[in-house]
């Protein structure tokens, strides 16, 4: 095992490297510049199968699909890093304090860490997407709230195992403050874990987004999603094909690329 | 509490229509066949959602008021051309006041129990729909019904308290036998072509020929089944399997999906098609804001875009099927936009760079999602920066009819028989003044069209009143859609209404 | 046993603080469900009539507790939208009941889909020493883990349904009318949901197995020169199967969740769809206790899981 992971772990790196480079690079390049304008219609390039001047085909607007997908992607991307920066840095903060101090409100935080835990996260954002509206921000939002949990129980749990290691009494019993101990000593020893969990949540989120936008209550039109393409291919599914496969082959692709990632990340560590 | 449905139609915002009729050609389309109508045989109907009642004078949903028109007749009920022809009453006359309505019945007529319809089965439906009987009117415009009295075995006097030629239209509410109101949502019982024999929820409501209907030779069909289809797929799939051989509303994708299999018969709709200001708030409180946006869209792109060019394009709000009120107002604005008059009247109005528009739309309607998302892309050339707040359809009903909180939104209104339906809600006291229009001359205009006592004088004040509403950009009126209904190719005799009926007797087998 | 008074009450407070959540959520969520219902054009003497019948009337506080006692008594409630009859609504118990076989038959059908495949695949993988389908084995899994439900959904419709026509997308048949056609229409979307699990069961079957094949016991046993495919079988798959098995206990979560899209997918008329629909329709009778329902299949599924882990891991007791 030890020979693999001197062989091995590059490939996993630089095969997610380069795919998740490429769709940072493709989102990048959408704030700036598409190859059509991803809104522009036209009645006389309806339904157009792929081909040089449209890679991935038009769809039922005559729009084109290939500058659809790369502003999807880049709306996709900020959406997925909001969530899992508001949901990472809520998970750091309720789990370093409740791992660390324990007692009745690590009880009780944990109480609610696990009722939201045991609820389907799609079905979760549903509701709250219900209350505060559709839109890019409510998305955030409700996915944050949903991903929450599942950073703190691992922030908590690497507390828990820190809190009493020998270095950490050691730093106590020397008089540091609180603060310090938590974030200066504690946290930058979780980070290995913790990156992991966050491109797992990543993934999660990419997955949750789409899935709220192919229900149709995600990101609104005119403005592209993975999600809402897909739901709009799908009533053309006999006659273009293509429209469907363009949007769900790039969310596996940025799915994957993510997982590569993390597990190159991951075997590199050993 | 009685039933409901699950959802509306998919492209239509539907609001009451019992069955409508004025002045005018509804499209009639026979079989292309020049075949021969045979008796007798079942068809299956697809409809998209439960209905929401059997009791003719509460249900509310137009999908149920267009099954229910084959079970129940009025004393009017109108004809496919629009027009109004007796049915349980042989005719009628108006004394000279138009306050009093005096009916004579058509002898022989039988409720699908067997007994023959008497002047109190009459009078006792109508009190009951007026809300004489107990103070709850289920039918609106009946209100202003005072009175139903019984001259003789074969005639029945009705008086109103105020004058509306209108009121005729709403004669065609259900006669019922004496005494049956609340036993007819389990066993309704009427006079119409075809009997009820079963509803079972969620998946449809059967009717059996009326053998003793009065119009002689009607209905061919021993048997029709409306059987409720919720999904597009699913319905693609019986109408190919031939399991359903009707379905009627078909989306412009699934009209072009089943062609070549069986019949695909076009009409106008009964829906009118706008993008609705709110007229109260900034900017859209601005005429020549209104106009300029009225200029900037493109309603040829729009209805290829969305309805594959079969729409027919407004300027205001008229059927243009209600030929007699209808005037033809396209020129005002032109149907292929003009975005230099545009951008020239914004600037005008102070907005030479444009302004944020919202643009409120019900996600759940599929043929107005579209529609939103074209009518975005073209405002954008005239530099409107317009954007879509997709909201569930009930929360539309509460924000945007109810509350009249937005800027603007795109649904259809579907028409009600009555040719004022369309134009007495911009009334600007209206309590169904929705977009919150106020313009004195069209208030004005609308007084008169209140003391008129002809639907002759009505009809020109009627022009007047849309061309008004046109001028003034009150809305950006768009189209209406085109009903397009997938018809088995064994069958012959189906026919358009420009009204919100699926009239099921005059379909027949063809040999 | 007191672990065991805990787990419940722990429950029973998530059930209470979820529905007053979700009774909370309903009462700021746009739209009256009484216009709703009638539409537009209905006089305000009826809507006074339809908003006194469903009780609409009272406070709020009254509404919850007159709610929640009759759930404690066994009553969830009729339905606003759906009716039984023309003259009654559907009971919210009755709705469910019908709705609820179809979702657990299509959980049933992908959790079976995935033991029967993920397990093999797993134990395959994890004994085999070919580089190249180790490999293929690692990009295969990976990549199944990522595509969501319902583009699998999709893809699944357009190869089964519209290449290979073998069967008919939108054809749904009740499992009451013709049990066959329904599980030959179910198939379908089960190999939608199943796919991304069998590549998760797969590889945390491989990943166990590797662990116990590197502990002290293997080494012994193979010290000893005892035939490695015997102690492949007899004894690291007993130990690895293990935490397979409370690992299967958390997919039984996600599958049901699966199911809510996935149907969507299909146009198949279970727990899922009636979900949504009841959300957007404003049917809160119905919303709320599919919601607790859920919840509470969740937590117990949840709670097995551990019990189950307990038993079979005695290290854990020590917490």
């Amino acid at each position: 095992m030890k020979k693999d992971s001197t062989k091995n772990p590059n490939i996993y790196l630089l095969v997610g490297g380069i795919m998740c480079g490429l769709i940072l690079l493709l989102s990048i390049v959408s704030l700036f510049w598409t190859p059509y304008s991803p809104t522009e219609m036209s009645a006389a390039l309806r339904f157009k199968a792929p081909s040089f001047a449209h890679i991935f085909g038009t769809d039922n607007f005559g729009r084109d699909i290939f500058s659809r997908v790369m502003k999807a992607i880049g709306s996709s991307f900020v959406i997925s890093l909001f969530v899992v920066g508001i949901s990472g840095i809520l998970g750091i903060l309720i789990g370093s304090v409740t791992g660390y101090f324990g007692g009745i409100v690590d009880t009780l935080v944990m109480r609610v860490v696990d009722a939201i835990n045991g609820f389907p996260s799609i079905l979760l954002a549903l509701v709250v997407i219900s209350l505060l509206g559709k839109g890019k921000q409510n998305v955030v939002i409700a996915l944050g709230i949903a991903f929450t949990p599942s950073f703190v129980r691992i922030v908590r749990g690497e507390f828990i195992r820190l809190r009493d290691s020998d270095y950490i009494i050691r730093a106590r019993l020397m008089g540091t403050k609180k603060i310090r101990i938590l974030f200066l000593h504690i946290l930058p020893n979780i980070f290995s874990t913790f990156w992991v969990s966050v491109m797992i949540g990543f993934n999660n989120a990419i997955l949750a987004e789409s899935g709220l936008s192919y229900l149709g209550i995600g990101v609104q039109a005119p403005d592209a999603t993975l999600g809402s393409m897909l739901s709009d291919a799908q009533g053309y599914l006999n006659s273009s094909p293509w429209y469907a496969l363009a949007p769900g082959l790039t969310i596996v692709w940025m799915v994957l690329s993510a997982a590569m990632l993390s597990e190159g990340i991951s075997r590199a560590k050993k | 509490m009685k039933k409901l449905f699950t959802t509306f139609f998919a492209t239509i915002l539907a609001m009451t229509a019992l069955c409508g009729c004025a002045g005018g050609t509804g499209a009639s389309s026979e079989a292309k066949t020049s075949n021969k109508a045979t008796y007798g045989g079942t068809v299956v109907v697809g409809i998209q959602q439960d209905i929401d009642g059997l009791d003719p004078h509460k249900v509310t949903a137009a999908g149920t008021k267009e099954i229910l028109f084959n079970i129940f007749e009025g004393l009017v009920k109108c004809d496919s051309n629009g027009d109004l022809v007796g049915a349980v009453a042989e005719e009628y006359s108006l004394s000279d006041d138009g306050l009093v309505y005096t009916f004579t019945l058509r002898p022989g007529v039988k409720f699908h129990n067997g007994n023959e319809v008497t002047a109190e089965d009459v009078k006792y439906s109508l009190e009951r729909a007026a809300g004489l009987l107990d103070g709850t009117p289920l039918v609106s415009p009946l209100k202003i019904v005072t009175a139903v009295d019984i001259v003789d075995e074969k005639t029945v006097r009705v008086t109103a308290d105020s004058v509306n030629p209108e009121l005729i239209y709403s004669f065609t509410t259900a006669i019922i036998p004496y005494g049956s109101g609340e036993d007819e949502n389990a066993d309704p019982i009427g006079t119409g072509p075809f009997r009820f024999v079963s509803y079972t929820p969620q998946e449809g409501i059967v009717i059996a020929k009326n053998e003793d209907y009065w119009q002689k030779g009607l209905p061919y069909l021993d048997e029709v089944d409306f059987k409720i289809i919720t999904s597009a797929e699913t319905a693609l799939v019986e109408l190919k399997a031939g399991t359903v051989q009707v379905y009627p509303y078909l989306t412009d994708a699934m009209a072009t999906e089943i062609e070549s299999s069986m019949q695909v018969l076009v009409a106008p709709s009964v829906n009118v098609q706008a993008l609705f200001f709110n007229n109260a708030v900034e900017p859209l409180n601005n005429p020549t804001v209104r106009q300029a946006i009225c200029y900037a869209l493109n309603r040829e792109a729009i209805s290829d875009f969305v309805a594959g060019g079969d729409a027919t394009i407004i300027s205001s709000a008229m059927l243009p099927t209600l030929e007699s009120y209808y005037v033809d107002l396209n020129d005002t604005y032109g149907t292929q936009g003009n975005v230099e008059k545009a951008k020239e009247l914004l600037a005008e109005a102070g907005y030479p760079d444009g302004f944020d528009l919202t643009i409120t739309v019900p996600s759940n309607y599929e043929f107005h999602m579209d529609t939103a998302q074209v009518v975005v892309e073209q405002l954008k050339a005239a530099g409107i920066n317009a954007t879509i707040d997709a909201v569930e359809w009930e929360t539309w009903l509460s924000d945007v009819y109810t509350d009249r909180n937005y800027q603007s939104t795109i649904c259809a209104i579907t028409s009600d028989m009555t040719p004022g339906y369309l134009l007495n809600r911009f009334e600007s006291t209206s309590k169904k003044n929705f977009i919150n229009y106020s313009n004195a001359d069209y208030d004005a205009v609308y007084a008169n069209v209140v003391e008129a006592k002809s639907l002759g004088e009505r009809g020109i004040l009627y022009k007047e009143l849309q061309k008004i509403l046109a001028e003034d950009a009150g809305s950006a009126f768009l189209q209406v859609p085109a009903n397009k209904v997938a018809f088995s190719n064994q069958l012959g005799g189906y026919k358009f209404y420009p009204v919100y009926v699926q009239d099921m007797s005059t379909v027949y087998y063809v040999k | 046993m007191t672990y065991f008074i805990k787990k419940t009450a722990t429950l029973i407070i998530t059930l209470f603080m979820m529905s007053v959540l979700v009774f909370v959520s309903f009462q700021i969520i746009p739209g009256d469900v009484v216009t709703a219902i009638l539409g537009t054009e209905a006089t305000p003497e009826r809507e006074e009539a339809l908003r006194a019948e469903l009780g609409l009337d009272k406070p709020p506080v009254e509404r919850y507790f007159r709610w929640a006692s009759g759930v404690l008594r066994g009553d969830l409630g009729e339905s606003y939208r759906y009716s039984k009859n023309m003259n009654e609504m559907m009971p919210v118990a009755e709705l469910i009941g019908d709705k609820l076989p179809v979702t657990l038959w299509l959980a049933f059908f992908s959790l079976m889909l995935t033991i029967l495949l993920a397990i093999p695949i797993g134990v395959l993988w994890a004994g085999t020493k070919n580089k190249a389908l180790d490999a293929i084995l690692n990009v295969l899994t990976q990549t199944s883990m990522a595509i969501p439900a319902f583009f699998l959904g999709i893809l699944v419709t357009y190869l089964f349904g519209i290449v290979l026509k073998v069967f008919t997308p939108g054809g749904y048949v009740s499992y009451k009318k013709d049990f066959g056609a329904f599980i030959s229409y179910m198939i379908f979307p089960a190999i939608a949901i199943a796919i991304p699990k069998i590549g998760m069961t797969a590889r945390f079957l491989r990943n166990s197995t590797l662990t116990e094949l590197r502990s002290d016991y293997v080494r012994t046993a193979k010290s000893k020169g005892v035939d490695e495919k015997s102690i492949l079988f007899k004894h690291v798959l007993r130990n690895a199967m293990l935490p397979v098995v409370t690992f299967l206990g958390m997919i039984i979560a996600e599958v049901v969740a699966g199911s809510i899209v996935v149907e969507q997918v299909f146009s198949i008329p279970g727990i899922g769809r009636l979900l949504i629909s009841s959300i957007s329709t404003r049917d809160f009778p119905v919303v709320e206790i599919l919601i607790l329902y859920i919840t509470m299949v969740v937590i117990i599924v949840y709670f097995i899981v551990d019990v189950i882990y307990r038993i079979l891991d005695p290290r854990i007791r020590v917490e």
